[in-house]
């Protein structure tokens, strides 16, 4: 398992890079993702506006360059995967 | 991940049935079952307990205070919106920290719901001694607090807060841990708790502020948020439960204690995975269980549950006919899908508890039991099954 922190500008393109890299699709209008894949929605942090989501990969993410994955990882996230 | 503990449950019991799960007398998954849950979580363990299970390992609920089993937990994605939720710290969270007013923290050494030594002990120091989280958590949303709370010493009232102070309630609690549940749509949801006699003394444990109503599984946390994510469990071979398009019966018991909102997530059923289709199932919405059997046409009907309480309800799909309809039945009230012209020609390919992918918007719960028979069941029988 390994934990990736992504933000944008906002939420439709979280979505976006989200629909693009084939990590999640859209149904009914609920965001469904793939299997192997976890994604947290979060919005704002830490008083910051853009969008956030934390990303958990079970396996190898070849995805690397689709996504807004912040570089380096913040070293004290506002949320994290249990 | 596979199970690997053999229990023979499916099998017909003599009534039928081509599936009879009892979970509430197992204590691992068969190996026929795939489970996953891409973190750890939390459930109450057979000696009443918080315990914790690793990433993929199935939790099976008990009642802190029966110590009854009460079978498989099945629940969606939750956050602890709260920093800190078992040593309540006054500094370092990156959302929130906890204020103490009029306190005296005795100690952190005390036995937990957990059975270890975190529960922190407060002490009135003078009247209306508070501790209260430091940051209002987003914007007005129907949000759960859940907290264990018990006596120590005093009589005086023990109150929680959601909105920084501005107003607050008692509850009453004893010296036996009990988790409590408050439900808050404030807009500012500063959340915290006030001994109002001075030196009455409480201990206090595992808060938790999530999105929604109803509490789920105790997430901890420390200097940050804390995600949990879904369980998503199924058999995906089944051919030995003889499914059928035609006529079936599906049982389910189980309690529900957080509802989902703005989804038909499946609860448990018949799926077609490939097609991402449901078949015949039980479907959740807000406080309302719905009864689905779908194909070319299908049919739906729906009754409300109460969350927290233990329900029984089964479903039995007649397509033969030219009248074909659902009939279902909930804790012994009846009702369906009235007469339709039902084909539920959907084929599925796995029984689901839970539905991948959907994980963010489905209920958390326990399910005690499930069976299903490939036979139509009458409108007297169901209500046996149910009472």
């Amino acid at each position: 398992m390994t934990d990736y922190y992504l933000r944008t500008s906002t939420k439709s393109n979280m979505e976006a890079c989200l629909f693009a890299a084939g990590i999640a699709t859209v149904k009914d209008g609920m965001l469904i993702v793939a299997e192997t894949y976890t994604v947290d929605m979060i919005g704002e942090a830490d008083g910051d506006s853009r969008y956030h989501a934390n990303l958990r990969v079970c396996g190898d993410l070849t995805q690397l360059d689709e996504l807004p994955i912040l570089d380096p990882a913040p070293t004290t996230p506002m949320r994290v995967f249990a | 991940m596979k199970g690997n503990a053999y229990i023979p449950f499916m099998r017909s019991r003599g009534d039928g049935s081509t599936l009879n799960l009892d979970f509430t007398k197992m204590s691992a998954l068969d190996s026929r079952f795939t489970f996953t849950r891409s973190t750890t979580a939390t459930y109450i363990n057979s000696s009443g307990y918080v315990a914790s299970a690793a990433i993929n390992e199935a939790r099976f609920e008990c009642d802190a205070t029966t110590l009854a089993a009460k079978g498989l937990l099945i629940e969606g994605a939750a956050t602890n919106l709260l920093n800190f939720s078992e040593t309540f710290a006054t500094t370092g969270g990156t959302n929130n920290n906890w204020t103490d007013t009029n306190l005296t923290r005795t100690s952190t050494n005390n036995t937990s719901p957990r059975n270890d030594a975190t529960a922190l002990r407060i002490t009135a120091s003078a009247a209306n001694g508070t501790i209260i989280s430091s940051a209002a958590l987003g914007t007005s949303a129907a949000r759960t607090l859940s907290v264990w709370l018990r006596r120590v010493t005093g009589t005086g009232n023990i109150q929680y807060t959601l909105d920084n102070g501005s107003t607050y309630t008692t509850q009453a609690i004893t010296a036996v841990w009990v988790r409590y549940t408050f439900a808050t749509t404030t807009a500012a949801q500063r959340v915290g708790f006030r001994i109002v006699t001075s030196a009455d003394a409480i201990e206090i444990w595992g808060a938790q502020l999530e999105d929604g109503t109803g509490a789920s599984s105790y997430i901890p946390t420390t200097t940050a948020q804390v995600a949990r994510a879904e369980d998503v469990c199924n058999i995906g071979t089944i051919t030995a439960f003889n499914y059928s398009t035609t006529n079936g019966t599906l049982f389910y018991s189980g309690v529900i204690t957080k509802q989902n909102t703005g989804a038909y997530p499946i609860r448990l059923g018949f799926y077609k995975t490939n097609t991402d289709e449901k078949c015949f199932n039980f479907l959740t919405n807000t406080n309302t269980l719905f009864f689905n059997a779908t194909g070319a046409v299908s049919a739906e009907t729906s009754k409300p549950f109460t969350i927290n309480t233990a329900f029984k309800a089964v479903m039995s799909l007649d397509a033969s006919l030219a009248t074909a309809e659902v009939i279902v039945n909930l804790n012994g009230s009846t009702g369906s899908s009235g007469a339709t012209a039902l084909t539920a020609t959907n084929i599925p390919t796995q029984f689901s508890f839970g539905q991948a992918g959907y994980g963010a918007n489905f209920p958390c719960g326990t399910i005690a039991a499930v069976k299903y028979w490939p036979l139509t069941k009458t409108a007297a029988e169901l209500a046996v099954l149910t009472a």
